[in-house]
């Protein structure tokens, strides 16, 4: 008994061990590219510490000084402008006392903290329902672990909205809840990501299943959102003069940002987004993406995960339905609303796909399930030949997409003319392009997507912890920084 | 190196001990208290920079070392305070 006790406490720590160290390494440090810029310069701000803005070639652009309060830190309409642009506050509150303390180092440790974090709640929120210590760390190692994710290596909101979820899940699963700090950790997570919306109905949905005293745990929920979310409508309310204004939407932003006509059955609308079919009058995709996001997503992750898991994110769900009911509509509610939203966007880039994230938990949760409803069964004849059709309808359709072809929006050239231009953003990699798409690129990554690999694709980089020890040494010493302004070259005419 | 251990010392000061204090409220009935002191820690490190940037705003100020600390401090003694009335009501 003893022994097995500590073989667990090694796999444990051996399994957290990789985890850390995979997310201390990988990190490539802080406001290197877009999205990690406009986290890390709001979050810099917040402790009244100056960035010094320069152009691609390393010139100082501004000339400001602070004036030492929030909010005012972070906007000045004559030189930074709004310095979230257009990324949401939320991430940037999570760092900023980490760079008060550790400097540059901060950005680092709470990148490390999230993967490890999530991966802890992920393996919490599974014990929960499953005895079998292996499949629970399994699947926690999964989550952070996966393919997808370990290409993750600078600061992302939907790796901190991935942590937020985990800790949400495990406390909306467990018998004892408390929903003010449901409510708590919701307002946070829609000031991070403003999708999280979309999981309120399947909150409601569980709250309503299994409160006793609804109306007071409705109350408190409510409570708890709102005492987190109000500071970040009073941050809308001052940067874009309204509280519940998308940052994407604002007119104070500068940048080109055409609106393009939409519809919706009768209703005609524009929108300075670009949404595919039905609000669109045809089916199109992204240029350089060889499919629209909403075939996009389930490809990925059939990569990432091989059709063996996605069997048991299927086994799961009906596993799930048969004995707990309750448990598998909450899940379903948490995951459906938010993939349909996202399968009508196009505009769509390698930075947005992490959007899957969000709802990637209830995937590992229901893979979870499914492998814990074949470890319990005595396998029959008809069912491997049951599950054996399965594989090979999900293979064979899979295979059937690669033949699919789609359009490539025409509208995307239009919100972004300086593409086909001269090159001169080339430096941005990870969110636009600097020329036209490519045919063969294109073929390329419509047979990697439809390899139907059995099994989960493996991504192995390697962890230089002397080399990342050295790292964080000199990110503790370092307090200033210049950071290139990618916003005026993806915006700005 | 003392300032790194320093450093250690005022985060375990800043997350751990409410983290602890908040998952003990919560769950004092639980025999778990890796479960527990991990959840109050992560509710402290994603609940409490909120707080802190509201207050920061309220009080035309910015994030600092010395709101922190206050910010902290406050929520520490109100949650033992919680706490020991849950506990003396329980027994």
């Amino acid at each position: 008994m003893q022994y097995k006790k500590i073989i667990k406490y090694t796999v444990f720590a051996i399994v957290f061990g990789i985890i850390f160290c995979s997310y201390f390494a990988r990190f490539e440090g802080p406001a290197t590219g877009y999205w990690d810029t406009y986290i890390t310069a709001p979050a810099i701000f917040m402790t009244n510490q100056a960035i010094d803005f320069v152009s691609k070639n390393g010139k100082s652009l501004y000339n400001y000084s602070l004036p030492g309060r929030l909010p005012e830190n972070l906007v000045d309409k004559q030189t930074y402008g709004i310095i979230s642009k257009d990324q949401r506050l939320g991430s940037a509150i999570l760092f900023a006392p980490w760079f008060l303390f550790f400097n540059m180092l901060g950005f680092r440790i709470l990148f490390t903290l999230s993967g490890v974090a999530t991966a802890f709640f992920t393996f919490m929120t599974l014990r929960l329902f499953s005895k079998r210590f292996s499949i629970c760390i399994f699947s926690a190692a999964a989550i952070t672990l996966n393919y997808y994710i370990l290409s993750i290596n600078k600061l992302n909101p939907n790796m901190m909205g991935l942590l937020i979820v985990s800790i949400l899940l495990y406390l909306i699963m467990s018998d004892k809840k408390s929903w003010l700090l449901i409510g708590l950790l919701y307002g946070v997570l829609g000031g991070a990501r403003n999708v999280g919306i979309f999981f309120f109905p399947a909150i409601i949905y569980i709250l309503l299943a299994s409160s006793e005293r609804k109306l007071k745990d409705l109350s408190l929920f409510v409570t708890g959102a709102i005492i987190t979310i109000l500071p970040i409508l009073c941050w809308n309310h001052f940067a874009f003069g309204n509280p519940l204004m998308h940052p994407s939407q604002s007119i104070e932003l500068e940048g080109f940002r055409p609106t393009f006509e939409h519809n919706f059955f009768f209703w005609k609308f524009n929108f300075n987004g670009m949404l595919n079919y039905p609000l669109y009058n045809r089916l199109i995709r992204t240029p350089y993406f060889p499919y629209p996001t909403f075939l996009m997503f389930p490809l990925i992750l059939l990569k990432s995960f091989g059709i063996v898991i996605s069997l048991l994110i299927f086994s799961g769900i009906a596993y799930l339905y048969k004995t707990r009911k309750n448990k598998c509509l909450f899940l379903l509610l948490w995951f459906l609303p938010i993939y349909m939203f996202f399968s009508v966007q196009e505009n769509w880039s390698e930075l947005k796909m992490t959007f899957l994230l969000l709802f990637l938990s209830p995937l590992v949760i229901f893979a979870t399930y499914g492998l814990e409803w074949i470890m319990d069964r005595r396998y029959a004849a008809k069912d491997i030949l049951r599950i054996s059709s399965y594989a090979l309808l999900l293979i064979f359709a899979i295979k059937l997409i690669f033949y699919a072809e789609f359009d490539a929006d025409p509208r995307w050239y239009l919100r972004f003319p300086r593409i086909l231009g001269s090159g001169e953003i080339s430096f941005i990699g990870d969110d636009l392009r600097t020329k036209a798409e490519d045919a063969d690129e294109l073929l390329g990554q419509k047979k990697d997507l439809t390899k139907a690999n059995i099994f989960p694709s493996i991504r192995i980089h390697s962890i230089d912890m002397t080399e990342a020890l050295k790292k964080a040494a000199k990110e503790f010493q370092q307090k200033d920084i210049s950071v290139v302004d990618f916003w005026k070259y993806i915006y700005e005419e | 190196m003392l300032k790194i251990i320093y450093l250690v010392l005022v985060l375990a000061y800043i997350f751990l001990l409410p983290g602890w204090l908040i998952a003990k409220i919560l769950f004092h009935k639980k025999d778990n208290s890796l479960a527990t002191c991990a959840i109050g820690t992560a509710l402290s490190i994603v609940v409490l920079p909120i707080i802190l940037f509201s207050i920061a705003m309220a009080l035309n100020t910015f994030i600092q070392e010395v709101l922190v600390f206050t910010v902290t401090s406050s929520i520490n003694l109100i949650l033992a305070f919680i706490l020991l009335y849950k506990t003396n009501k329980s027994v």
